[in-house]
Parts: structure tokens; C-alpha cells; sequence
């Protein structure tokens, strides 16, 4: 005879939220977390994840050493705040730099693609035995769904090896749009069919399955009734239209950029407006181990990505909606400050780049910096988990609040990779304090807050 | 009498042809040296210190004496001059933009020489300091001229192009590039825009001649030649080019004066002699001394440029004079002077074909063969008639129909089940179902009915092959009055090549499998071999051991696949074979003892030592498998190669990668011990302590001296005595079949789980046992027991909830099972197989004592042919992008949009992470997705079988039949057939779209 005990824990999961609101839809499971959230008004409460893929490389966008033998053909200009330049390869960016919080100090360790990349989204190392959510289905863990038809996390050209929704149930797993032009695919009903015709189908379905449905009454079965009758709705909604980049005017697109990562931009803008929590934007191409200053490879990247982000922070700013929102540029790892023998830069984790901008962060500075050859830290490293664990304070999420993954591991949002574990209270406080000043005043009561939960917790 | 018409069939293209080689030497000389400095007004303001701006100056200087040097035509002198400069380790903008400029001078001066290589190299490193540093592409572009890489040449031009804007030396040598692929329209506008852009470039309109030459068009060129040579009377080439104009109008001997006076100015003009020599030739008058001035002319040019033309003309002349054996030899240099490939068409036909023609006249047939096959190659396609194209095209589609691509296909050999052995599987079976009836007696369960004919033979097919039945394999069943049927039809599945499929796709989820299975190595020997071991039904224990055992290359061992997923991961490796082989999870106990278990963290090193020593990968310096260290002497040989630079960049990576692929040697390094962690804790040990060796559970093992660890592992993990691997191995195949294992999770049990009926399960262990692991034997006996074939549990059924099984649990589709039957619905014997893993591993595999450098940067190219007509195989079966094939056929894992993945395959990351959930992006896929419309067109397989029907009964019978394997009820078939009559064909449409859209079609019951 087999008991709770005997079911493996995904299974019970995803059972229970069939079980209370029927497939696909999540039980609100921290709602007092969430509830919680909504007295305090700065909170954020949406996140545009920015990924660089490839390893970007630090010393020609956001860390430059003027003067050093390093630093190559990319020259320095001057931004918005006096005394802080960037590459001369963003000037929107610089223009804008009052909305950045740029952390000249990240660093990793692994110096390979995929590792890196893992590290990055999940604050964890990746092992064969586990998988660990991105930062988007943990959103959706704490705080609940936000939209009933759709994942409240959408990835634009995500790799495939993307870790995720992780161990969480299926139904956390962000949804990919693999080519912005073509949104949110399959909702094209063809043209030959009316919607009476459309209408007909159904009728005809639910003839045929009257048997089957009402022989078998059990969840499953429902749980596909349900979401037939979602999809249909979802068709007919407006929501659909978040998805439609031809329902921006054309001047827009143009002004985003008609190349992958601008419109991916411009639909993560159209999204976050419609109400979708996270999205994550993919940029390829920081790979540059070879002729890295070649007008098509630096040059043409740095302006694709300044022209999106560019357009993206002025228009959510425009709209207010940048004040609830959080952008995050980042990384798997830096490049090489040495120029190699083939005019590039190789894999460089030791020291990196990163940005924030929105929600409440202090902008409008450097956080954090490399040495004077860009080839380490100097001072106040951030690792990814604390970047995320950031990110995370800035939506609101409880950092400390155990997950039990699958194999049985007790999780948290807030982790170091295990090889530091034996270190992390004292590191994560000095980051935790000193990060505290990457947030404007309102929010530096509540880090202390959480410093002090850390230090009890260590103790 | 053919070698004569061919040769003047040649002789003008010829003529025009020779000049763009002696040309490129000329062109230097017209090349403006202000151009080496045009970019560097673009520079940036200066950060440098003083010291830095006076050691500049002093190095701009002496670029400038070099610059002088080269002009006085010491290029010699001018190439050891750069030395010093490039030496200098400053890298500030300022010395990399000059440094850019000295590798310029420095190619320009190689240029002169003659060594093209090197000024290709120069300029390339030129490019590498600075990329937008024109003049070094220009010169780049100058270098491939000479060296007859058209392709590279007009590369280089477009890039000095789009940096220095509107140069009228790059638009003219592009033009020049254009000639010589015989793009001439191309050729003339590039020469017209170079004019345009400055009209006192006096090359350009000699080029454009050349060009109005080839294109017949005289009086232009004419003209062109008129303004070169006003502006420069003595223009070597314009004076060859008005040669032809004046020969073809017979004025012979004003065309000899022209190249007179062509070889006066330019005495090494291999082109003015050449044509000379021709028009000697061609002069009939045949007397001998002219004939011995011919001689001498064709000769010397060979002199001036020992290339393919002017070998091939003294070869023709000497053909022609009878000279055969001389002829060959000439010929024979022409074809040997091409050896990079970068000569026409044309030119290696006429050399051939001479030699061939020769050899023929000569009687000697040693090269005939490859002569032969050349010539035939290279011929020119003489415009055909109408009729005769048709004829041919109809030849190419029969071609397709017996299409030679079928042949790379990868196919299993089954290996059926035993007719015999047939009375012994139903007493079995009937022994099961006595055993599960008494716990029916026992939790007082009511058991289901027995399954109708239409409910079975779906879920029989489904369950076994994966995909629900074609509308004939499902009639031929139903008609059937065999009272054997059942049992008949469960061997024919189980003989099928459906099972191996729909079992692959089971086990590639648990094994976590995937196509590039690490950096280096790729999976498809792997999962072929997979396919063939359940196809053959390689019994379970074997299996499993040759996972775990095998060593060597995954081509030559393609079971070494399963231990190369996760490369430096060994505490990982036995973490997950234990949880996937002995349905026991240690992983806890990797960090600290096990919470929930009885592991310590002591056992699991204990475990894992086992597999510790295994090394996914060897290198040369290995002396257990190189006696010398082959990568040494490949590094030796590249380095000795001859290659352009950058080509050597490129392939330093493509080598380094193709070792690496080639050095993955799964082995096993028997001294490598374990240690604990820093941070072990417990009392047992001491952290950093040597852990040997030793088994969790069962009979302890033995390690005998000198045998990898590796295998005394595997013996005892596959061993009958193990007391978890055949009970695993028997839940696993009992919850595919019944929906529901008799231990839930299947790849975790403990010492306290407690079997929902220990009797049968300890029948079931026994039984396996029994059957020697035989896995198609066990399937066949539950599949037969009456316990399937029940009908399905129909029950909501909670977690945690007994079940006694009145029947077979009610079950979604897999992701696979969903897509192959769509396939199934679509198209009629579904013909695509993945390609043969061989057919790549015969060009990517080697072996290290025999390979060259060379062919070790070759294998790489070879290996995307291989793939790149693996593709355009794969592309016949693609619709809407789509591959339309089963799912075992696809990658794995297959994009995160793609269908499958939609419907809940595992992205192959985590152990049997498939889902059978439901999302609105899966309904979506339904309902308009591409694979449902595929559906409604015209011959999709459904489409045919309701068309062949004659009444609208029939037709909407056969829909319900075809989609779910049963007849319409009559309230089903009156609505159906409303619809037909009042939307004709749309009306099938909607009822085949309606059909595919119930959750009959998508649950198994």
C-alpha cells in the first residue's frame, strides 16, 4: 500500500494545483507574500531580463581603461553624469545614464558558455542531478499568476539549454517566442476557416467526446476541458495582441531596431504594458575571440543593443512604467582585457559588467570596480547569486523561504554556489550591506531588516 | 581533327583570359601611394603620453624611408625594414593603425617579388591590426588577383569599399576579380564606376577593353584602348588587347608591332608572347623559321610565367606540331600548376582534353582514366533541345522516386519473439492475473470490464509501437475472426520496428540523452546502437553492462555514449546510474548521510570510487595508448603546411577541435583514487581520507588486480544477485504497461517501500529473472494477461491512493506518442529514418597512426558535406518546416517550440523529465498548429482513406476509424454527416479537425 510519501514530490505538486484551479493554473501559494507586496509602493513588479549571450565584453561597453595597453581602439565617452564615461559604441545609453546602475565588479568563475550562462540565471553551479529555475518561475512561485492564459514569463530567442522553470512544475515554464516578428505562434486561425466554422468545430468536438467525457470523470480529462475553453478565449482576447508586433506602427519598429534583439525589445515592452511579469531578451553574438573591432562585430552589436535599450528605458520612462519595472543587462562572463593574437578577447570571468535600471535602484552610478587593467576586482564583487538575490529584493521576493526541489535538496532563491558555502554569511552581509546602496533611500530599511534576518540566520 | 576545333574555339577567350594574370603583376605600379595613408585622418583625439607621440613620429618616419625604398624598387630592402617597426610592443590606436599601414608596404613589397602568398598574409595582418584600414584589404585584394582566387579577391575589394567609399582602384581590380569569373557585365560597370570616379586612371579603360573584348563588343573597346594609349602610349597591355582587334581585322602585321613594342616596354610580358606566338601559328604561311620563332616565343613566355595558360598553349602548339610526347609533358605541367583549383572551367578542359588526346596518339593510357573522367566533368553543357531537357527532367524524377537518399537511412534488425515459447506466456500471464485478482479480493476491488476490439488494438499499438494504427492495420484487426488475435497481434508489434522506437523514446528520457552528448562527442552511434540493442532485444542485463563497461570511442563503442553525457562529473554519473538502474536514489548522501535513507555519505564515495578512475578523453603524451605522441608530429606537419595565414588561424581551431573529438577515448585510469571532502563530518573517517571501493547492497565484490573498477561495477550492478536491478528493470516495464508501477517512484526505492502486491511483485523480479532479462518476453507475457486488457481505470485516481488494478490506469499521450500519431494520420509509411552515424564517423574518425596534418583539417569540411547532404536528405520530408518523421527519428533534444517539447518532452536534462500536462500554447498547437492542418490537405493519408470511400457513410465511418480506431455512434454519424452534406469537403475537414481535438483522441484507455 503506497502513501503521500511514496509520490515524488512533482507530482503531488502539480496534483495539487490541478486538484484546487485545474491544469495550468497555479495556486496562489504565497498569497500573503503577495498581498504583502502591494502596501509598499516602490516595490517593482516587473523584470526585463537583457542577456548578452556569448560573454560580453566589459572593457569596450561599460568598463573602460582609457590609456591602458589593454584597452584597444574603443574610446570613452562622456554620459548624462559628470564623471562617468562609457564606450563611445553607446551613446543612447550614455545619454541616459542617469537610469543606470551600471556593477563594474561581477565575477564567476566558470569561463565556459554554458556553466556561465546557468550561473547567471539560476545562482546556482549546474550539476547532472538537478535543475534549477530562472529567475521568471520564481517569480511566479512566490508571488502567484498574474495572467490567467498565459505563463506570466515569456523568453525571446532563449537558447534551448535555458534552465527554465527547473524543477517547479511544468506549468511555471516561461513560455519561448523563438522569432519576435512572429509572436506568440499557432493563434493564426487560417483563412478558410470562419469563425462560425470555428464555433461549429467545437460543437462538433464535444459531440464526439461526450462518451469518452463522460465516462471518464476524472482530473486530467477536466483539466484539457478547461484549458480548450481558455484557448478559445484567449483567441478572441485582447491579449493576444501583446503579442503582435504589426500592431506597433511601423516608425517604432524601426526606432527599436529591425533586427532580433530590437524587436524582442520592443515586444518585452509590449508584454510588461500587458500586464506579462517577466521577460526575458536574448542577444547573441559577444562571442568575439577574433577582429573584435571590426565594424561588424563590436561596433555593429554595441548599436544594436544601444538603439533597443536605448528606446526601451525612454519609453518606459515616458510611461511611468520604468518606476515598476526592472531591467537587467548581463552576461555569462567578461572578455580578456589582453588582446589575443587574432585582434580578440577571450573568456573572462574574473571580472565583468552588468546594469540596472528601473524600480527603485540608485542610478546614475558605477557600483563596484575592476582593476586598473580591468582584469579583476577590486572592489565590492558581486557574485551572480548576489545579483540576483538583488533583483529578487527589488520584486519583493523572499529570499530565505525553502523550496524542496525533486531529489529532496532544500532550495532558496538566495544562493552561493556550494563551493563558497562555507563562507556565505559573512560575504553575503558585506555584499548585502554594500549593495544596499545600489537602492535609494525608501529601501534601505528594509536590506537592514534583511541583513539582520541574514545574521540571525548564520548565527 | 576535334583537338583543332577546340583549339580555336578557345584561342579569343584564351587571349582575353591570359591578360588578367600578367595584369595583377602590373597593377601595383598604378596603385596611388597616398592611398596608404587615407584613413588616418578618421582617428579618434589622441590619449598619448609624449614619449609615446615622439617614438611615433619616429616610427612614421621610417615608414616613409621604407615607402621610398619600395618606390626606388628595393622591395628586398623594404621588407626587412618593417621588421624593427612591428617589433615595437606599443598597442595604443595610434601603432596599431600605423602598424596596419607597415604590414600594407610590407604585402606591396612581397607583392613585387612575386611571393602573392605572402602579400596576402601581409595585407591580412594588416587587416587583423586595424579592420578598417582599406588599403590593406585593397592590397589583399591585389595579392588574391594574383593568385587567382576570384571570390577572395572581390571579398577583399567590397570590403576596401565600404571603407574608403569611393575608391576607384578597389571598383577597378573588382572589376578585374568580375573578368576573371567571367562576370564581364559586372567587369565593364565596375571598370565604368572606377572611370567615373576618376577619370585619369588609365588602367580602368585597358580593363574595361579587355572586357568589351570578351563580350565582343569591338568598337568600345576600341575606344578604350584609344584613350589608354593617348594618355599612355606605350601601355603594355592596352597594346596586346589592340593586337587582337588588329589580327581579327587581319591587319597581322600591325598587330605584330604592337607587341613588339608591348615586349620592348615590358620585356617580361608572357602575354604579348603568347600572343605573338599564336599569331605566328595561325599565319598559315608554316615556313620554319617562323615556326622556330613560335617555338622560342611559347617558350618564352613559360619564362616569364610558368602558369597553366602558358603551359597549355606551348602544349597545344606542340600537339598541333606533333610533338605528342612533349605535348603530354607541357599539359601535364598545366594541369600540375593549378593546384589550389582556381582555374576555369574552360582552361582545365582544353588541358585535359590535350592531354588525353596526346596520350591517345602516343597509345599510353596510364592517365586515360582520370583524363577521361575530368574532361567529362569539365565540359561545357552544349544547349539542348527542348524535348531532350524533358526527357531528362523526367529521368531526375524517377531518380526520386527510387531515391538514392533511402539508402543512408539507419534501419533496425528485429529480432522477433520466439511462436514456441507461446503456451508458456499464457500460463505466466495467467499466473499474474491470479495474483492481482487476489488483492481485488482482498481490497474488495471490482474489476473492469474486458476491452472491446477497438479499444484494444489502439492501446495495444499505442503501448508497444508508440502510435495508434493506420485505418488497415486497425480493419484488418476488427475483421479478424482469429479467436487468437490478440496474442497474434501483441507478437506482431513486438516484432516491429514501432517497439524499438517507442522504447527508445522511453529510455533516451530516464538516460537524460542527448545528440551532442558533450562538447566533443556527438550521440548518434550512440542512440543508434540503442535502437538496434531493443530491436534486437539484446537482453536488459547486457545492456545495461555494456553502458557501464564499455570503453573506447563512441564509434567504435558507441555504448561509451552513455558514460560521455557528463565529463567530470563522476560523483553525478553514479548518482543518476543508480537512480535510473537500481531505482535507488544516493544522492543526498553526496553532501551529508542520507535524511531519509539509510546512506552515509561514507557509501556514497564508497560507490562512487568505482567509477572515479574513468577518463572520458585521452591525449598523445597517454603512453598506454601512444607509443609516440601524435599530436607532436601533426602540430609539426601543420606548422609545415602551406596556407594562407589567416586560413591557419582558422585551422588551428578546426585541428585543435578535430584531436580533441578524435582523443575522446573513454578508459579507465585504475590507480585514480577518491577522497573524502574538506568538510566530511562524521566520525567514520577523517575528511581527505582514500576511499576504496565497496557495493551499498547485495554480494560483496572482489577487485582483481589491474581490472578497471569500472567493470566489477557493472558486473555486480546487472547480476541476478542484485537485489534491486531486476525488480527495477520489472516495475519500470509493468508501469508502461499498466500505467501505475507496482513501487511508485520507479527510480526510487527504499527499504521501506512496500510494493502495492509484494507476492506478485516478488513474482514479477522472479519471472525477469526467469526470462534472462529478455524484455520483449516480459512485455508479451503482461500484455497478454487479462489484467490489460481490461478496460482502463476510469476513476478520478489520487496520489498516494491505492490501486489495485482493475485495469490499466487512464493515461495523456506522451509528447511522442501525440506527435507519431499525427504522423501516422498524415502520411502513409513514414519514410524518413535518421541518417547512418557511419557515413560521418568514415570522415570525421581516425586513426592517429595514419593521419596526415592535412587530412586532419580536411575531416572537419568533409564531415559538414556529410551533414549538409544528411540535410538535404532530411529536407524531402519536411512540411511547413516541420520534419515529418516518427519522433526516435528527431534530435534530441528538439527545439524548446517544437511540438514534442510542447507536449511535454524533456529537454534531456533531468531524468525522465517529460510531463503529460496540458498548456494553452499545446491547445493552441491543436488547433491551428501546423501538424493539425497537415491534416486537411489534399493526400494526407486520412484525406486518401476518406476519399477512396464511394458513400458519404463509408467516408465519415472510415474518418472515425482512422482517427479513433472506431465506429461513429448514430447520433455521432448523423451530425457528421449534416455537416458533409451542407459543406461538402470542408465538412470532412471540420469533422477530421473536431476528431483530432477530443480527448478521446488524446488519452489512452
Amino acid at each position: 500500500m503506497k502513501s503521500i510519501s511514496y509520490l515524488d514530490r512533482r507530482s503531488f505538486v502539480s496534483y495539487a494545483a490541478k486538484a484546487t484551479l485545474g491544469v495550468g493554473l497555479i495556486p496562489h501559494l504565497d498569497q500573503a507574500v503577495a498581498t504583502a507586496q502591494e502596501k509598499s509602493p516602490a516595490k517593482a513588479k516587473r523584470l526585463i531580463y537583457l542577456f548578452m549571450a556569448g560573454g560580453m565584453t566589459h572593457l569596450d561597453t561599460f568598463d573602460l581603461k582609457p590609456g591602458h595597453p589593454n584597452q584597444g581602439s574603443t574610446q570613452p565617452i562622456a554620459t548624462k553624469v559628470p564623471g562617468c564615461q562609457i564606450s563611445q559604441h553607446l551613446p543612447s545609453l550614455a545619454a541616459q545614464f542617469d537610469k543606470l546602475a551600471v556593477i563594474r565588479s561581477m565575477n564567476t568563475q566558470t569561463a565556459d558558455h554554458e556553466s556561465g550562462e546557468y550561473l547567471m540565471r539560476t545562482s546556482y553551479e549546474s550539476i547532472a542531478t538537478e535543475r534549477h529555475p530562472s529567475i521568471g518561475p520564481w517569480l511566479q512561485k512566490f508571488l502567484g499568476r498574474q495572467s490567467k492564459s498565459l505563463p506570466d514569463t515569456v523568453m525571446i530567442s532563449a537558447p534551448a539549454r535555458h534552465p527554465s522553470a527547473g524543477f517547479l512544475d511544468p506549468s511555471f515554464s516561461p513560455l519561448p517566442i523563438g522569432d519576435p516578428n512572429r509572436g506568440l505562434e499557432n493563434t493564426q486561425t487560417p483563412a478558410y476557416l470562419t469563425e462560425s466554422s470555428f464555433d461549429t468545430r467545437m460543437d462538433l468536438i464535444n459531440l464526439f467526446d461526450k462518451k469518452f467525457k463522460s465516462k471518464f470523470k476524472n482530473k486530467q480529462v477536466a483539466a484539457y476541458n478547461d484549458l480548450y475553453t481558455e484557448a478559445r478565449g484567449l483567441l478572441s482576447s485582447e491579449e493576444l495582441k501583446a503579442f503582435d508586433l504589426g500592431q506597433e506602427k511601423p516608425e517604432v519598429r524601426d526606432r527599436y531596431g529591425r533586427d532580433p534583439f530590437g524587436q524582442g525589445c520592443l515586444l518585452a515592452k509590449r508584454l510588461i504594458e500587458n500586464n506579462v511579469r517577466c521577460v526575458e531578451v536574448n542577444c547573441g553574438g559577444w562571442d568575439m575571440h577574433s577582429a573584435m573591432f571590426d565594424i561588424n562585430t563590436l561596433p555593429k552589436r554595441c548599436s544594436i543593443i544601444d538603439q533597443a535599450i536605448g528606446n526601451l528605458l525612454q519609453d518606459l520612462s515616458a510611461s511611468g512604467l520604468l518606476s515598476e519595472t526592472i531591467v537587467v543587462l548581463t552576461t555569462e562572463f567578461g572578455r580578456s582585457p589582453a588582446i589575443n593574437s587574432n585582434v580578440g578577447r577571450d573568456h573572462h570571468p574574473a571580472v565583468f559588467s552588468s546594469v540596472l535600471a528601473g524600480g527603485a535602484f540608485k542610478t546614475g552610478q558605477f557600483y563596484g570596480s575592476s582593476d586598473s587593467a580591468g582584469h579583476g576586482v577590486e572592489s565590492d564583487g558581486v557574485s551572480p547569486a548576489d545579483l540576483n538575490a538583488t533583483i529578487a529584493t527589488a520584486l519583493g521576493l523572499p529570499l530565505r523561504e525553502e523550496i524542496i526541489s525533486p531529489t529532496g535538496r532544500p532550495l532558496r532563491l538566495l544562493e552561493m554556489a556550494p563551493q563558497s558555502r562555507a563562507f556565505w554569511p559573512s560575504a553575503l552581509f558585506q555584499v548585502w550591506f554594500s549593495l544596499s546602496r545600489v537602492f535609494s533611500e525608501p529601501q534601505s530599511f528594509r536590506v537592514s531588516e534583511r541583513r539582520d534576518y541574514v545574521f540571525r540566520n548564520s548565527v | 581533327m576535334r583537338h583543332r576545333h577546340l583549339g580555336r574555339s578557345l584561342s579569343i577567350r584564351y587571349l582575353v583570359w591570359l591578360f588578367v594574370v600578367r595584369l595583377c603583376v602590373v597593377l601595383l605600379v598604378a596603385v596611388p601611394s597616398s592611398s596608404f595613408i587615407q584613413t588616418q585622418a578618421q582617428q579618434p583625439p589622441s590619449n598619448l603620453k609624449p614619449e609615446q607621440t615622439a617614438k611615433l613620429q619616429e616610427l612614421k618616419t621610417s615608414l616613409e624611408g621604407i615607402k621610398a625604398k619600395l618606390a626606388r624598387g628595393d622591395a628586398e630592402g623594404a621588407i626587412k625594414d618593417c621588421d624593427p617597426l612591428l617589433a615595437h610592443p606599443d598597442r595604443a590606436p595610434e601603432f596599431l593603425a600605423l602598424r596596419a599601414e607597415v604590414y600594407t608596404v610590407r604585402s606591396h613589397s612581397q607583392y613585387k617579388l612575386g611571393k602573392f602568398l605572402a602579400a596576402v598574409d601581409n595585407a591580412y595582418l594588416g587587416t587583423v591590426e586595424k579592420s578598417d584600414y582599406g588599403p590593406a584589404h585593397r592590397a589583399r585584394a591585389e595579392a588574391y588577383l594574383a593568385r587567382k582566387q576570384f571570390d577572395k579577391a572581390i571579398n577583399a575589394c567590397n570590403r576596401a569599399i565600404q571603407i574608403l567609399v569611393n575608391d576607384d582602384v578597389a571598383y577597378s581590380l573588382r572589376g578585374v576579380a568580375y573578368g576573371g569569373k567571367g562576370n564581364w557585365d559586372q567587369a565593364i560597370a565596375d571598370e565604368t564606376k572606377a572611370i567615373e570616379l576618376n577619370s585619369g586612371l588609365i588602367d580602368a579603360y585597358q580593363r574595361r577593353a579587355s572586357a568589351y573584348i570578351a563580350k565582343k563588343k569591338f568598337p568600345e573597346a576600341a575606344k578604350d584602348l584609344e584613350s589608354t594609349l593617348q594618355k599612355q602610349p606605350k601601355h603594355p597591355e592596352a597594346l596586346c588587347d589592340r593586337s587582337i582587334l588588329l589580327a581579327m581585322n587581319r591587319a597581322t602585321d600591325r598587330a605584330i608591332a604592337d607587341l613588339d613594342s608591348a615586349i620592348a616596354v615590358d620585356p617580361k610580358c608572357a602575354r604579348a608572347y603568347l600572343l605573338k606566338a599564336r599569331l605566328l601559328v595561325a599565319n598559315e604561311k608554316k615556313d620554319l623559321a617562323s615556326s622556330r620563332l613560335a617555338s622560342s616565343l611559347f617558350d618564352k613566355a613559360i619564362d616569364c610565367s610558368p602558369c597553366v595558360e602558358t603551359y597549355l598553349n606551348r602544349g597545344q602548339y606542340l600537339f598541333a606540331s606533333k610533338k605528342y610526347e612533349s605535348a603530354v609533358a607541357d599539359f601535364s605541367k598545366a594541369i600540375e600548376c593549378d593546384r589550389d583549383g582556381t582555374c576555369d572551367k574552360a582552361t582545365m578542359y582544353a588541358a585535359y582534353q590535350g592531354r588525353l588526346q596526346s596520350n591517345r596518339k602516343l597509345g599510353n593510357t596510364e592517365t586515360e582514366e582520370e583524363d577521361l573522367k575530368k574532361v567529362r566533368d569539365l565540359a561545357p553543357k552544349p544547349p539542348e533541345e527542348k524535348g531532350k531537357k524533358e526527357k531528362e527532367k523526367d529521368k531526375e524524377k524517377d531518380k526520386d522516386k527510387v531515391d538514392p537518399g533511402l539508402a543512408r537511412r539507419f534501419l533496425v534488425t528485429s529480432k522477433p519473439v520466439d511462436p514456441n515459447r507461446a503456451p508458456q506466456v499464457k500460463v505466466t500471464a495467467a499466473r499474474i492475473d491470479q495474483l492481482v485478482a487476489a488483492n481485488y479480493a482482498k481490497h474488495k476491488v471490482v474489476p473492469n470490464d474486458t476491452t472491446s476490439d477497438e479499444q484494444f488494438v489502439r492501446r495495444v499499438y499505442l503501448d508497444v509501437t508508440g502510435t495508434i494504427p493506420s485505418l488497415r492495420q486497425t480493419m484488418i484487426f476488427l475483421k479478424s475472426t482469429d479467436t487468437d488475435k490478440r496474442e497474434k497481434l501483441i507478437d506482431e508489434l513486438l516484432n516491429s520496428e514501432g517497439y524499438s522506437s517507442h522504447f527508445f523514446n522511453y529510455w533516451v528520457d530516464a538516460i537524460r540523452y542527448k545528440d551532442e552528448l558533450n562538447p566533443s562527442v556527438r550521440g548518434e552511434p550512440f542512440r543508434q546502437y540503442l535502437k538496434q540493442s531493443l530491436a534486437e532485444n539484446k537482453p536488459w542485463n547486457r545492456l545495461v553492462y555494456e553502458l557501464i563497461a564499455s570503453q573506447g570511442r563512441v564509434w567504435d563503442t558507441p555504448a561509451t555514449g552513455y558514460m560521455q553525457r557528463d565529463p567530470g562529473m563522476p560523483l553525478d554519473v553514479m548518482n543518476n546510474t543508480l537512480r535510473i538502474f537500481l531505482g535507488t536514489r544516493i544522492g543526498c548522501a553526496q553532501c551529508h548521510n542520507h535524511p531519509f535513507d539509510r546512506w552515509t555519505q561514507k557509501e556514497f564515495y564508497q560507490m562512487a570510487a568505482f567509477t572515479f578512475g574513468t577518463h572520458n578523453s585521452t591525449s598523445g603524451a597517454e603512453k598506454k595508448f601512444f607509443s609516440e605522441n601524435p599530436v607532436d608530429r601533426l602540430r609539426k606537419e601543420f606548422d609545415g603546411l602551406e596556407q594562407e595565414e589567416e586560413d591557419r588561424r582558422i585551422n588551428r581551431f578546426r585541428f585543435d577541435r578535430v584531436i580533441q573529438n578524435n582523443m575522446m577515448v573513454l578508459h579507465d585510469d585504475v590507480e585514480r583514487a577518491i577522497r573524502l571532502p574538506k568538510d566530511y563530518a562524521y566520525d567514520d573517517a577523517k575528511p581527505g581520507d582514500v576511499i576504496s571501493p565497496k557495493v551499498l547492497f547485495g554480494s560483496a565484490v572482489t577487485l582483481e588486480k589491474g581490472e578497471p573498477p569500472r567493470r566489477v561495477f557493472a558486473k555486480w550492478l546487472v547480476s541476478k544477485e542484485n537485489p534491486r536491478f531486476a525488480k527495477t528493470i520489472a516495475n519500470r516495464l509493468w508501469k508502461q504497461v499498466f500505467g501505475l508501477g507496482q513501487v511508485e517512484p520507479v527510480d526510487d526505492m527504499t527499504d521501506k517501500s512496500i510494493p502495492e502486491n509484494p507476492e506478485l511483485f516478488t513474482f514479477l523480479e522472479a519471472e525477469m529473472i526467469r526470462l534472462n532479462f529478455d524484455m520483449k518476453e516480459y512485455l508479451r507475457i503482461l500484455l497478454n494477461t487479462k489484467t490489460y486488457q481490461r478496460q482502463a481505470y476510469s476513476e478520478e485516481l489520487l496520489p498516494g491512493q491505492p490501486y489495485h488494478f482493475p485495469g490499466p490506469t487512464l493515461r495523456r499521450m506522451t509528447a511522442e506518442q501525440a506527435w507519431d500519431s499525427f504522423v501516422t494520420l498524415a502520411v502513409d509509411n513514414c519514410e524518413y529514418r535518421e541518417p547512418k552515424a557511419s557515413l560521418k564517423a568514415k570522415v570525421v574518425r581516425f586513426d592517429f597512426k595514419e593521419i596526415n596534418a592535412k587530412e586532419v583539417i580536411e575531416s572537419e569540411p568533409k564531415g559538414s558535406e556529410v551533414d549538409r547532404i544528411n540535410g538535404q536528405f532530411r529536407n524531402k520530408f519536411v512540411y511547413r518546416g516541420e520534419l515529418i518523421a516518427r519522433a526516435s527519428e528527431l534530435p534530441s533534444p528538439v527545439p524548446p517550440n517544437h511540438f514534442l517539447r510542447m507536449f511535454g518532452q524533456s529537454d534531456r536534462e533531468l531524468i525522465a523529465a517529460s510531463s503529460s500536462d496540458g498548456s494553452v500554447p499545446q491547445i493552441l498547437f491543436m488547433l491551428n498548429g501546423p501538424v493539425s492542418h497537415m491534416l486537411l490537405e489534399k493526400n494526407s493519408t486520412i484525406y486518401n482513406n476518406i476519399m477512396r470511400r464511394s458513400s458519404l457513410t463509408e467516408g465519415i465511418k472510415t474518418a472515425f476509424y482512422t482517427v479513433l480506431n472506431r465506429e461513429p455512434d448514430q447520433e455521432e454519424l448523423d451530425r457528421a454527416m449534416r455537416e458533409v452534406k451542407e459543406k461538402g469537403a470542408a465538412g470532412y475537414g471540420n469533422i477530421v479537425w473536431s476528431l483530432v481535438n477530443t480527448r478521446e483522441f488524446l488519452f489512452i484507455q
